[in-house]
């Protein structure tokens, strides 16, 4: 009789642990704290050198952007997942280059624009561009246009010098239409060739509205499990204006 | 195919449970025919593996034609049960069923293909625009102006198909400072096509209102109408 008492104990333990567990697993514990954080990136990759967390930007449950101050007072960005039983520091990078995170790959309404730039910076804003070439098609005689797309979000840095821009819902529906509408998407071609293809470019502005070339060129990372997707710069003759 | 949302296939959605009809009739008329009576459920683990084969396709015109060449779910069946004394003379009529059922499934494609563009005809703007509630248009270049749709003007205007003047868009409108208006500035949202079309579609509105550019997976048309779709500046 005893030992059967014990032995629903031990069961009943073993559900409570094993449901604790699964809990603890889904869902991720609250972040770090500031020097946890900063010891997590210096571990990552030592060569960072963070001194200070400046913020804590949630981009979806399991991932964060998090913008740090280094010892020799450069700025930097990782990116930190939850990877099921802790918060780690997956990419980091030590540059003033906004970049394209893609926090759930494939799906572009996921995707941020991620940036920390240096607060005494004579950048005033940054233009982000979604750009797809005007083009146009004859093949065995059907006609295709492919209209020019040129579609633009500022970001102002005065009051942000670090900060997270989400995919303009614009741009992800007119992603997401690209490749609802793809050609070929049956089973005997797969989609081999042409991904659709939209550029992300971008221009950095100073005060009187001057295009600034970056003083730091280049810099230092580490790379993670993330995707994160270089913005090149577009000069003016790049864009196109509307005739008045 | 099960979702009835988006890319809701009416006509596919029909055709399976037609086969399906059919298959399982036959196969209720071969069970009651026959004097052996297996358990009814190893006819239809029977019919499904008779159905697996070597295949030929063949793509015309957007439509994939599957070929049956090679039983060779019949060839698996027939290896399991001929161990058994007796046990692959029950199953053997159910195993060839699976196998015919791909030259039903060949003809109810081909059937379904010829119905398709009757049902939703390419050609008409109905068939990618029937409900239009929610319909907007994005700026998708700095050409384009605040303006408002009108819905009504979607959906019950003449719409006519005219060519795509690919060429001569391209070329679009310079001024001789190199400023560019795009032809189709617009990108339309919120708009749903004609119930179980499936029909998955992109749509550029033309710089005067007037003019629809209708991209699908397979073709592109361009619709004009009288009237312009945009009324009035957005508020």
């Amino acid at each position: 009789m005893m030992k059967k008492k014990w032995l629903w104990a031990g069961a009943g333990v073993v559900v409570l642990v094993a449901l604790v567990y699964l809990f603890l697993v889904k869902s991720p514990s609250s972040f770090p704290n500031e020097k946890v954080v900063v010891a997590g990136i210096n571990n990552a990759f030592p060569e960072a050198k963070a001194s200070e967390v400046q913020g804590v930007i949630e981009v979806s449950e399991t991932k964060r952007f998090v913008p740090f101050r280094t010892e020799q007072n450069l700025y930097g960005k990782s990116l930190w997942v939850w990877n099921g039983a802790e918060w780690k520091a997956e990419n980091i990078r030590v540059d003033q280059e906004p970049e394209l995170w893609e926090v759930e790959r494939g799906k572009s309404s996921t995707y941020h624009f991620i940036w920390n730039v240096d607060p005494d910076t004579t950048i005033e804003t940054f233009e982000f561009y979604l750009l797809r070439d005007r083009n146009y098609r004859v093949s065995d005689g059907v006609k295709t246009y492919m209209p020019g797309v040129q579609m633009k979000k500022v970001v102002d840095l005065t009051d942000q010098s670090y900060g997270v821009l989400k995919m303009p819902e614009e741009w992800s529906y007119f992603m997401d239409s690209l490749e609802n509408t793809m050609p070929n998407r049956n089973p005997l071609f797969s989609s081999v060739f042409s991904s659709p293809t939209v550029e992300f470019r971008m221009r950095r502005l100073n005060a009187e509205g001057e295009s600034v070339r970056l003083s730091l060129p280049g810099g230092i990372g580490y790379g993670g499990s993330e995707y994160l997707q270089f913005i090149p710069g577009v000069d003016e003759r790049g864009l196109e204006k509307p005739v008045e | 195919m099960w979702n009835f949302e988006f890319g809701f296939e009416f006509i596919p959605f029909l055709v399976t449970v037609l086969n399906w009809g059919i298959i399982l009739t036959i196969a209720h008329f071969i069970y009651i025919k026959q004097n052996i009576k297996p358990k009814r459920w190893k006819v239809f683990v029977v019919i499904f593996v008779g159905i697996f084969a070597f295949h030929f396709s063949w793509q015309s015109s957007g439509t994939v034609l599957r070929f049956p060449i090679l039983p060779l779910g019949v060839w698996i069946l027939y290896g399991i049960l001929k161990k058994k004394e007796g046990r692959w003379r029950t199953y053997r009529r159910f195993a060839w069923l699976g196998f015919w059922a791909n030259v039903l499934f060949l003809a109810t494609s081909l059937l379904s293909a010829q119905v398709q563009p009757l049902v939703y005809p390419p050609d008409e703007v109905s068939t990618y625009i029937a409900d239009v509630q929610q319909a907007e248009a994005l700026h998708v270049h700095p050409s384009a102006d605040d303006l408002s749709v009108e819905h009504d003007l979607l959906t019950e205007q003449n719409w006519q198909e005219a060519p795509v003047q690919s060429v001569a868009w391209y070329e679009a409108h310079r001024d001789e400072r190199e400023r560019v208006d795009e032809q189709f500035p617009y990108l339309l949202k919120g708009y749903e096509p004609k119930w179980g079309s499936g029909a998955e579609s992109r749509i550029y509105v033309e710089k005067d209102g007037k003019g629809l550019l209708i991209s699908t997976a397979e073709q592109q048309y361009y619709f004009q109408a009288e009237q312009s779709v945009f009324q009035g500046e957005v508020e």
